[in-house]
């Protein structure tokens, strides 16, 4: 049984609807950003280790007005099985940063969206929905921001509606790139749940729950842009791409 | 591992084509033809060459009470099978357990369940499928390849007792450990008696419940089972046709079928007379006494001990004997 344990194991990734880049910031107004991630509850899988899952998500982030931009995504992983997936939501932060060393708080909200009606191998034809709700306090620290909150999933199910906890912290640094970002995040999937005796062997505290790693890099195009026209220096203020490159550059303060 | 490991690599080229599911990950072999190691030999306890008799004569058994029946398949290939008689003058020597070994490696593995069992004075008739140990076909098995090989070893046990010089026609118990309740369900359930007497009784122990019930067990936030599944190797759906005596075992600390899926299995039976043991601290793998294999803790019979766990056999046969 033991290794056919180990592919449940991957595939119950399909659940574990964690895999996103942190939005602990929105971005400006008119701002673009793409960004994939890789990583997911962390199990013992036997013959291989104790690894995280691995999920990857593809996602695009937009800034729609100040304090306030939207993301949406699609989830690879879920294709092997036939499971077409994806996710919408936002983020608005609530205030600009009053001071050094104080933090800024934000709130996301998304909503996933799974379902393997194209899938012609399944007879059984369903769909599943997740509301992932964000707490989200992040501090600057020169280059890099680091974050930390809180996570509320609830299966949007008639039958089902058990709200479960995520506490998370992460960092988020520029790797000598300006247009490139990149997120490593820890997440305690679920702490109040027993998976003691759960057929997947994740990896928790007690065996409370399971503990998630995410790898996320991001593209922010206007940073990109920068450097791709004006070789990463600023652009006469009298031409055109001045207006778009200079207007649209960061996330929130 | 190696499989585990291919089964990773390829997950990015499946994501292309939408071609993955749990149904096609049921089966864990090892087939001879590969060959084994000294860990295979001395942790697993695979160590027979293709063509050799397995070593009965460690496991307490007289060589000579052991004879080979292939199972012919419907494409020509062949299952392998042992017949292992009772022991002279032994109390149930008019009985047979057909037994069904769990998805890992091969029936060399399981030579010291199939040892206990005899003990309990029966002939045992153990099972080999498709892609495992000394069956011809080293390819795995598909579900309807096994659930036709399934049938194909159901009708031929009239004639292997007839060779063994038993009744042919008496009704066999059926023994399934783990997912080797795949092939006990099936032939309790899907199979007319033909030339044969039928099932006397079906004892299942930690039995294999459904993908799609695993797949639910895999997450905590209600994803449903057929995202992962095409909800084949359901026993669940199966058992419900099963109208004969039905004995249940399962250990409590079983992390690999978790009995609260065993229940549901035991609870969707279609028979009344039926009975479910729950063993207090016994896990799940096939644990063989003296053999340090990480993971690996104590199972039913280790937990309740030899001469316990063969007085719930010996009595859940009563209805096989006379």
């Amino acid at each position: 049984m033991r290794y056919t344990i180990s592919l449940f194991a991957v595939a119950a990734c399909l659940g574990s609807a964690c895999t996103t880049f942190n939005n602990a910031r929105p971005l400006a107004p008119g701002e673009h950003a793409a960004m994939v991630t890789l990583g997911g509850p962390v199990a013992d899988v036997p013959g291989v280790g104790t690894i995280p899952m691995p999920n990857a998500t593809v996602e695009g982030r937009h800034g729609v007005v100040d304090h306030l931009d939207v993301n949406y995504g699609v989830h690879l992983l879920p294709l092997a099985f036939g499971v077409v997936g994806g996710h919408v939501g936002g983020t608005f932060q609530l205030y600009d940063e009053p001071a050094p060393w104080v933090p800024v708080t934000s709130i996301g909200q998304r909503l996933f969206f799974f379902t393997n009606l194209l899938d012609p191998r399944k007879e059984q034809k369903d769909a599943y929905a997740l509301s992932q709700t964000d707490l989200t306090l992040s501090w600057k620290l020169w280059d890099s921001l680091v974050y930390g909150g809180v996570s509320a999933y609830v299966p949007i199910d008639v039958e089902d509606r058990t709200l479960h906890l995520a506490p998370f912290v992460g960092v988020e640094v520029h790797p000598g790139l300006d247009w490139l970002r990149v997120q490593l995040e820890g997440r305690w999937l679920s702490p109040t749940t027993d998976q003691r005796f759960a057929v997947v062997n994740w990896q928790a505290p007690g065996d409370m729950g399971a503990l998630a790693v995410n790898l996320g890099v991001a593209i922010e195009f206007s940073e990109l842009f920068a450097v791709l026209v004006n070789d990463g220096k600023a652009p006469p203020a009298d031409t055109d791409t001045a207006a778009i490159v200079t207007s649209t550059a960061r996330e929130q303060p | 591992m190696n499989r585990l490991v291919l089964s990773l690599l390829v997950m990015p080229v499946a994501t292309a084509t939408g071609c993955l599911d749990l149904d096609s990950f049921v089966m864990n072999p090892r087939h001879c033809s590969i060959g084994y190691s000294d860990d295979d030999c001395a942790i697993d306890k695979l160590c027979t060459p293709c063509g050799d008799d397995y070593p009965f004569a460690d496991f307490g058994i007289d060589p000579a009470l052991a004879t080979r029946h292939p199972i012919t398949l419907d494409d020509g290939e062949t299952n392998d099978a042992w017949f292992i008689a009772a022991a002279p003058g032994a109390a149930l020597a008019d009985v047979t357990v057909v037994f069904s070994h769990g998805n890992f490696a091969s029936l060399e593995h399981y030579l010291n369940r199939v040892a206990l069992l005899w003990r309990a004075g029966v002939n045992v008739f153990a099972l080999d499928y498709r892609g495992f140990g000394q069956s011809s076909d080293a390819a795995e098995a598909s579900e309807a390849q096994f659930m036709s090989d399934t049938a194909a070893a159901w009708q031929q046990i009239p004639a292997i007792l007839a060779a063994e010089g038993k009744e042919s026609n008496k009704p066999v118990a059926l023994y399934g450990y783990s997912a080797g309740a795949l092939s006990g369900v099936e032939m309790a359930v899907s199979q007319a008696p033909a030339d044969g007497g039928g099932v006397c009784t079906l004892i299942l122990e930690a039995p294999w419940p459904s993908v799609d019930a695993f797949a639910r067990d895999s997450t905590f936030i209600g994803v449903p089972g057929s995202f992962l599944s095409e909800g084949g190797w359901d026993n669940i759906s199966k058992i419900r046709n099963y109208s004969g005596s039905y004995l249940h075992l399962h250990g409590t600390d079983d992390l690999t079928v978790r009995q609260t899926l065993g229940r549901e299995l035991f609870d969707a039976a279609g028979t009344t007379a039926k009975r479910f043991v729950s063993v207090e601290g016994a896990e799940h793998g096939n644990f063989i006494a003296g053999v340090d294999e990480v993971g690996v803790d104590p199972d039913v019979p280790a937990v309740l001990g030899e001469e316990a766990y063969l007085d719930l056999i010996v009595a859940q046969l009563a209805d096989c004997a006379g």
